[in-house]
């Protein structure tokens, strides 16, 4: 039986790592520019976009990524291994579905410890921790996909004796 | 002095005399073992009152603090930064005995910051009513503003809080949320108040667009309304009141979201009031003074607690009003500070430290020579 290298895990977690911060923090500026533009502000594309580029590129990077996103999917994918290895199921599923799970716990309860009142503060609406946390499906997919090579001996079904 | 607050004493000496020779000033404990004091009041020569924010009004006076609250005030929200807020002795105290009290009120789910009014007989609160509430009512227990002062004309101003969960209201006249308001002491609205006559603003509002002021200080000779606010993370913001300004908040701001995402792109637009200075990153300025005594060096000087620096800031003023040189002190005592006052007449200044045993301490300078000491960072735009 193989299984991929430590390398190859490292490589893939912190791909699925960067992929899920860029997505939050894609989110999180349009919760914001859309609460502004409720108040006045005119807000075009180009703001958006740039803002938004702003945003990825900004503190808020390492913040989201070593507060909420890398401990959350270490702990998301730990539990999705180990229900594949126990119940035998897809990685396709219970990987994105636990790194949702995941970031819709991490980041009320990161919110919840910060010593400020809220870390991030976009996530006041339920709807952009909904949406952050759809982020961490794709980047959970994308992880499953570049490791699926080596994992498809990990998961054959044993011959009885 | 009771023995329990001996070693505090000591060590407040100890940091006022090793002070002395490096900052010009020496730091005296008058009282200690206060929880989380908020803001100190002078009634006379002789007596101050002290608010702790779980909710007590303390008596400190020529025996020192009481060990009894002052009775008569009504039930106070306290969480987080909910509590009891400011107390502000009514211009014609002496007379009168009236003062006025801010705190939050409610719970949870639903609290406002609320002033009351009341008269003191030395021992107890009567007449207790309220005059301001903020409205609409609000969750969470953070971001109430709740210092008051008295302005020129004898109108009584308070800052309030955008409640922090709910920042875009600041922007909208409907509610008392991220504003100064101004009120006359029965808490009738004064004619001249700048929106008294839109349709669908509360009249009560002054100015708007504010994070969360901590203190208002009016420079009668100057003409001149201070007030400082508590930006996120980053942009506390120093202020020239006007009526009916937008101070901006948050469509504007030097400061960045807790996450360090960008609240808005935007440091300055068209229409919105521009800050004095702001402190980035933040000190979390509490209470704020404009000096009154006697110390050549420190007049015109604005004083400005600061939690999250640990410090005492002095700004000292131009002609003109607008800040210039600061000079931090009170480093040396590693302890917030939340408020501070400068009592005419009076060399020294008095500050109370956000400790679970806070204290309020006397600052008076021994040095009639030393002009400020360092320009700190804190850009003016």
């Amino acid at each position: 039986m193989s299984t991929p290298s430590i390398a190859r895990v490292v490589v893939a977690f912190l791909v699925a790592v960067v992929l899920t911060t860029l997505w939050g923090a894609a989110v999180q500026t349009q919760f914001n520019l859309s609460a502004l533009a409720g108040i006045g502000m005119e807000v075009d594309a180009s703001l958006r976009l740039g803002t938004m580029a702003r945003d990825m590129a900004s503190g808020f990077f390492p913040t989201y990524a070593g507060y909420i996103v890398v401990p959350t999917l270490l702990v998301a994918f730990l539990l999705a291994e180990g229900l594949v290895r126990w119940i035998n199921g897809s990685r396709w599923f219970w990987y994105p579905l636990g790194a949702v799970l995941g970031l819709l716990v991490g980041i009320p309860l990161v919110n919840y410890l910060a010593p400020v009142a809220l870390l991030v503060g976009a996530s006041r609406d339920p709807a952009c921790t909904v949406i952050m946390a759809a982020g961490g499906a794709l980047a959970a997919a994308l992880f499953v996909y570049l490791l699926a090579p080596g994992w498809r001996q990990v998961v054959a079904p044993r011959p009885h004796p | 002095m009771k023995l329990s607050s001996i070693p505090a004493f000591v060590l407040f000496m100890l940091a006022g005399l090793s002070g002395a020779a490096a900052n010009s000033y020496t730091v005296e404990n008058v009282a200690g073992g206060l929880e989380h004091p908020w803001s100190v009041a002078f009634l006379d020569d002789d007596r101050m009152l002290v608010t702790e924010r779980p909710g007590r009004l303390r008596l400190i006076d020529r025996n020192g603090l009481r060990d009894e609250p002052v009775a008569g005030l009504p039930p106070v929200f306290s969480s987080g930064q909910a509590g009891l807020f400011d107390v502000l002795p009514a211009r014609d105290f002496q007379a009168s005995g009236i003062l006025f009290i801010s705190f939050a009120h409610g719970d949870d789910d639903a609290n406002h910051v609320r002033i009351i009014r009341a008269r003191f007989d030395g021992d107890r609160l009567h007449d207790v009513h309220p005059i301001f509430t903020a409205q609409p009512a609000k969750s969470g227990d953070a971001h109430y503003g709740g210092r008051m002062a008295w302005a020129s004309d004898g109108s009584l101003l308070m800052g309030t809080g955008d409640g922090f969960y709910f920042r875009e209201l600041p922007q909208q006249l409907d509610n008392h949320h991220g504003k100064i308001i101004r009120i006359l002491d029965d808490g009738s609205v004064p004619p001249d108040n700048p929106f008294v006559t839109r349709e669908g603003a509360l009249p009560e509002i002054y100015s708007y667009g504010h994070r969360n002021v901590q203190a208002i200080v009016v420079d009668a000779a100057g003409g001149r309304v201070y007030a400082h606010e508590h930006g996120p993370r980053g942009g506390d913001e120093l202020n020239s009141i006007e009526a009916g300004g937008n101070y901006g908040w948050p469509l504007i701001t030097y400061g960045r979201d807790y996450s360090r995402a960008l609240i808005t792109p935007f440091t300055e637009q068209p229409g919105l009031k521009q800050p004095l200075l702001h402190w980035t990153p933040s000190i979390a300025p509490g209470g704020m003074a404009l000096y009154q005594g006697d110390h050549g060096p420190w007049r015109n000087s604005l004083f400005v607690a600061a939690m999250a620096e640990k410090s005492l800031r002095r700004v000292a003023l131009g002609a003109d009003g607008l800040p210039g040189e600061q000079e931090v002190m009170l480093k040396e005592l590693d302890q917030r500070v939340r408020d501070v006052r400068s009592p005419p007449g009076r060399s020294a200044v008095y500050v109370v430290t956000d400790e679970a045993s806070g204290s309020v301490l006397r600052i008076r300078p021994t040095d009639t020579s030393v002009a400020p000491v360092a320009s700190i960072a804190g850009g003016q735009p």
